[in-house]
Parts: structure tokens; sequence; C-alpha cells
């Protein structure tokens, strides 16, 4: 199984049991910008414990949940991870958490059309660029900085800036905003 | 593009260099507004696969003794290593 089967198998999953969820992470970078190899899917999914427990029990074949669970840092989001059976590819999933903007990216996501029959939720692009900027600054991660100015570079002229600027002035990460407007700017001032 | 003659000073080449990896950046990004969002989506995990299918290439080269099962193990452990 390669890992955008396990993601469709995993998708699946979550339409036919009602369970509210997004694609998070490089996935979405990758959709809004210039696609990077990625070893794993992130996935935030907004569902309560009691439905959560019978989440095991509806995985497909080739697709198990790893016993150990643990917390992101920035949210403090619960994490669990799949592994996808003789793939070194992984499912990472988050529940949705009680931070503003985790919440406010949930409500706004959008729905596209990857595989033939199955809605795919993904967050903004506006969304992918405040939470990788907020990433980039408390985990020190360069590769989510990378990720926005891709995101920048190709969605250019559609983006909705004070939407971006309201979010990043509350994370305080407006100079960081700047760098990455910076280095994506020559894309669009050679742009034919 | 400003041309390199190759026989400039080593400011003149980084400055060649810096131009080139500029318009390298573009051909990028317009390579990937060509693209359909849907084949952006898909672009990763295809392309770690990718990676993924030279490394074990690389592992069983290494390793001849190793099942299909081990070297999917070791490439898993190199994959970790790599991360921590």
């Amino acid at each position: 199984m390669t890992g955008n089967d396990a993601l469709l198998a995993l998708i699946r999953v979550f339409t036919e049991a009602g369970f509210p969820y997004m694609v998070v992470g490089s996935y979405s970078s990758n959709f809004w910008g210039i696609p990077r190899s990625t070893k794993d899917a992130d996935v935030v999914v907004h569902v309560s414990a009691e439905r959560w427990a019978e989440f095991p029990g509806m995985l497909p074949a080739g697709i198990e949940l790893d016993d150990q669970m643990s917390f992101k840092m920035v949210t403090s989001t619960r994490r669990e991870i799949l592994r996808v059976t003789g793939s070194p590819f992984e499912i990472e999933l988050f529940r949705l958490s009680d931070d503003p903007h985790d919440r406010e990216r949930f409500a706004r996501r959008v729905s596209e059309e990857i595989f033939p029959a199955v809605p795919v939720f993904l967050p903004t692009a506006e969304d992918v660029i405040v939470q990788k900027l907020r990433w980039s600054v408390a985990a020190k991660r360069p590769k989510d900085f990378s990720d926005v100015v891709t995101v920048m570079q190709v969605q250019w002229g559609k983006l909705d800036w004070p939407y971006i600027e309201k979010w990043c002035a509350e994370h305080a990460t407006l100079e960081v905003l700047r760098q990455a407007i910076d280095q994506a700017a020559p894309a669009w001032e050679n742009d034919d | 593009m400003r041309e390199w003659s190759g026989s400039g000073s080593l400011t003149g080449m980084e400055e060649a260099i810096a131009e080139m990896a500029k318009v390298s950046d573009l051909l990028k990004v317009r390579r990937a507004r060509k693209m359909t969002p849907r084949e952006r989506f898909l672009a990763g995990a295809e392309l770690f696969e990718e990676a993924c299918l030279w490394s074990l290439a690389g592992i069983a080269r290494r390793h001849p003794e190793m099942t299909e099962a081990e070297r999917t193990e070791e490439l898993k452990r190199m994959l970790r290593k790599a991360n921590s």
C-alpha cells in the first residue's frame, strides 16, 4: 500500500463514519505550493472520545494504530500514529485542539476533489501560511518557513493578506512573515 | 539573465551562481503553477516512495542476505536516524 493509498483509505473511513477532519502539514502546503517529498501525512480530526474509541476497529487492512501516543508541542495537541504495513510511510493523527487558530482554520477548511467521489478537506492557503509560520518560529523548523515561501510564490494574488496579518500579529510572527514575503517576492516580480 | 564569462572574480562567480539559483527557483514556481492541485497534493508521497526505492536498492546491494521485510526495517531505521 502506498502512502497516498493509505491516506485515501483513511479519508474513506472518516467520510463513512462522519468524522470531520482536514489534511494538514506538508500535504496541504504541497497542495497550495511547490511539492516536496513527504514521509507522512498529518490529519486533524474532530470527534468525541466515545466515537474515537470505535476508530481502531474501523481501520482497513494494511493500516495499524501505533500503541504509543504523544503530544505535539505549540498547541499541545494529542497525536497518534498510524503505521502502513510494509512501508516507512506514516499517518499522524491529531485531535482538534482548543487553540483559537486551530479552531478557526478547521472551521474555514475547504473541500477539494482529489480522489474520485471522495472529498478531501484541507486548510485554506492562508491558514497553511499562518500555521507554518508559527511552527517555523516555535519549533525552529526551517522547512516550515520554506513551505510558506512556496505557497506564497504559487498563490500570490489570491491570498487574503489582512487575514494572514491578523493571525501573525496574534502569534507574534509578523517579522518572519515579512521575511517570507521578501523571499517569495521575486517570483511575483518576474511573473510573465 | 547575465552571463558569467568564466574569467571573473570570485564575487562575479558568486553573483552568477545566485542568479542561476534565482532562475532555478522561478522555474520551480512556474512548473508548480502548471501542475493541477491534485497532482501537487499527490506528488509529495510519490517523491518519497521513489526515494525509498533507490534507498532500498542501495540496502539490497550492501546487504544481499536481507529479506525484503528486513530491508524495509533497515530503511525505517535509517529514516528514524535521519529525523532524530
